[in-house]
């Protein structure tokens, strides 16, 4: 009997290391999987998305009808999901068709927080990747957003939405977006924080008018990865110092009257008090001792940005992932004690973009 | 007997400085220290009486005509007489718990408990005057502290003069010290609250009452600080402001030990290292190797010409006229 049990396992080494040292199992993507194996995987992967959805919370502050939020979903389905996914009425390119499994043109029928998690987390052996800025959960919800109408968008609208301007892209084939010269450079950063920099109606944040120094650190950060974000990293990263340089100064020449979207939540008055005053009990830092009308060259503007944002970014900075630049452990330092409350108060109070007089420290 | 001499040798450094709790400074710890000494004399002399009695014992032959005697002596010695002296020891402590956490005082300071550090505040005759990390008395008044703390359990002690008291979050507690001795006598929290505990410490000055209303007077003013003065320059564009507190500025920061007059004290850090520019400089740019855990963020860019002046301004938020 235990003769039997060794030449079993023998056969089996044996057996096992000559099927994986030969190869013997093709692999090949031209090669379609053994009868009812693609089903049954296809299966198991809907099964991982049901379940894992269940678990996927969608923050308060998140709608996922929100114009602007569909846009921002639209405009990054644009640079790393159109290659191989195509969008709406545009085909997929002949390359992608060639992958096994081959990615599918996306009809709607997932729930938003399964398009989430999709997003945030991808598959592995299948080409799907997680999300490019690590840790930022909230990035996400755009795709969510935007994937949740999908079946509502013809062509026209999409490139409405992700270009703001029809036929923007200016190929009908499918170029491999995020690389230089894919998306047409006047549009590259214009497309989401709009041409005036004053963010498409929401759609991003406002850029018009803050200082060269923030806008260059905060590109460059994205570029090399110390600013974890997945919108900006891949758009950041082809781009070379002297591009960098340019956008920061093209933005910070632009004037304009910010007016930021506020969320329909959060107590503007409490907010006004906690950033000018900060909080003893609460252990809250002053807002406006930095973030005031004469702040440095190298902290941004906040006042009169979209409240979307500065809530995003609090959560950022108290729960990660907190970027790797010089100055961002300030910020994590202020954000630290923020509770939820006080980060929907502060983002009403600053969303109003109020007067330059009261965010500078008020005098005793 | 070498290893029995070894083991005194730290007991008997607990005796010496400072932080000594039989050094008598202040009238709380007087009445504590009457406590112990009968509560370890007591306990010797009960002690030695009972081995006594159990060694006499061992070596009595049994004699059942005692048995009576002997049952008396166990109910009395075993049971009446502990439980009388238990319930006088526990009367003799209530009483003395009740005499150090009074109604009032001559004075009142209230101390709030941070993570790690106190800030102190004084009743000025024009409101509140408030400080950090070293507390000031008068000789031979009783000043009452109203004890609170905003995060975890901290507790307030002052060896020589008085105390231990628990700061607890969410209530007030009190206690009374009348010190004695004028001096330093350092002061430390006696309850594990977070990583820099052992660092949270602070100086308590007893000075003569002419002194301390001097001292309570320059502490109620505002700083004197020129409106063109470049280290006040670089401590708003630092944003030390969001946390700090200048009163006479428009730096009203209400998280971080008050700045007003921090030029004046003895120590930085909570009591932990000497005021002095290579001190002040290194707490600004490398916080966290002075202090680990501190919530002060470091500051590691500030160098050369503006960190001298930011340097040379908080060290010269002092009392000079």
């Amino acid at each position: 009997m235990r003769r039997w049990i060794y030449v079993a396992v023998a056969a089996a080494v044996i057996g096992g290391s000559a099927f994986y040292w030969l190869g013997a199992y093709n692999i090949a993507a031209s090669k379609h999987h053994l009868p009812g194996v693609g089903p049954v995987l296809h299966q198991y992967m809907r099964n991982v998305v049901t379940t894992r959805g269940w678990g996927v919370s969608m923050p308060d502050h998140v709608d996922l009808d929100d114009p602007g939020l569909i846009r921002l979903g639209a405009g990054h389905f644009a640079t790393g999901c159109l290659t191989c996914h195509g969008g709406p009425g545009i085909p997929r390119n002949p390359v992608v068709l060639g992958m096994q499994p081959e990615p599918p043109m996306l009809t709607g029928d997932y729930r938003a927080s399964e398009y989430w998690w999709i997003a945030r987390h991808g598959f592995k052996y299948t080409g799907m990747p997680a999300w490019p800025g690590e840790g930022r959960d909230d990035e996400p919800w755009a795709l969510a957003a935007f994937l949740s109408h999908y079946d509502q968008f013809d062509r026209a609208a999409f490139e409405e939405a992700a270009f703001g301007r029809t036929a923007g892209y200016e190929s009908a084939a499918v170029r491999f977006a995020g690389q230089p010269g894919a998306i047409p450079s006047g549009l590259g950063c214009a497309r989401c924080h709009g041409e005036d920099g004053l963010g498409r109606d929401g759609t991003a944040p406002k850029l018009a008018g803050q200082s060269e120094a923030w806008l260059t650190r905060a590109l460059t950060a994205y570029a090399d990865g110390h600013r974890e974000s997945g919108f900006m990293e891949p758009l950041a990263a082809p781009l070379g110092n002297e591009t960098i340089a340019g956008v920061a100064a093209h933005y910070a020449e632009m004037g304009g009257d910010w007016q930021g979207r506020a969320l329909p939540m959060g107590d503007a008055a409490r907010g006004r008090t906690l950033a000018r005053q900060g909080s003893e009990h609460g252990d809250i830092a002053s807002c406006t001792a930095c973030h005031g009308a004469d702040r440095r060259n190298d902290t941004p503007r906040i006042a009169g940005q979209d409240g979307y944002w500065i809530v995003n970014w609090l959560h950022m900075y108290r729960d990660g992932p907190i970027p790797d630049t010089p100055r961002a452990h300030l910020m994590a330092a202020a954000a630290k004690a923020l509770d939820d409350e006080d980060i929907l108060d502060l983002a009403a109070w600053y969303a109003q973009a109020p007067d330059p007089r009261e965010i500078s420290p008020p005098a005793r | 007997m070498r290893n029995l001499t070894l083991l005194t040798v730290p007991l008997l450094a607990g005796c010496a400085g400072r932080h000594n709790w039989l050094s008598s400074a202040g009238a709380e710890a007087d009445r504590v220290e009457g406590l112990f000494w009968v509560l370890l004399i007591g306990a010797a002399v009960i002690w030695s009486a009972v081995i006594g009695a159990a060694v006499y014992a061992q070596r009595r032959q049994v004699d059942p005509g005692l048995e009576h005697q002997a049952r008396w002596f166990i109910v009395w010695g075993g049971a009446v007489i502990p439980t009388v002296l238990v319930c006088a020891l526990l009367i003799w402590g209530l009483v003395i718990l009740r005499d150090i956490t009074p109604d009032k005082g001559d004075l009142t300071v209230r101390v709030d408990g941070e993570r790690w550090w106190w800030r102190v505040t004084y009743d000025g005759p024009d409101g509140d005057v408030v400080t950090a990390n070293e507390i000031r008395l008068p000789l031979d008044q009783t000043a009452l502290f109203r004890l609170t703390s905003d995060d975890v359990i901290h507790s307030f002690w002052v060896p020589a003069i008085g105390g231990k008291m628990d700061m607890i979050p969410g209530r007030e507690t009190t206690l009374a010290l009348t010190p004695n001795k004028t001096g330093n006598w350092g002061g430390l929290c006696a309850e594990y609250c977070g990583g820099a505990h052992a660092l949270m410490r602070f100086d308590t000055v007893v000075m003569e009452p002419d002194a301390f209303d001097a001292w309570l007077a320059a502490e109620a003013a505002p700083a004197r600080v020129a409106p063109d003065d470049p280290g006040f320059a670089v401590f708003r564009d630092e944003g030390c402001g969001a946390c700090h507190t200048i009163r006479g500025t428009d730096a009203r920061g209400p998280v971080g030990p008050d700045l007003t007059h921090v030029g004046a004290r003895a120590r930085l850090g909570a009591g932990i290292y000497a005021m002095t520019a290579d001190n002040m400089a290194r707490w600004i740019t490398d916080t966290h190797a002075m202090k680990p855990d501190a919530d002060m963020p470091p500051y590691p860019d500030l160098s050369g010409a503006r960190l001298e002046a930011l340097v040379t301004f908080l060290l010269s938020l002092d009392h000079a006229e």
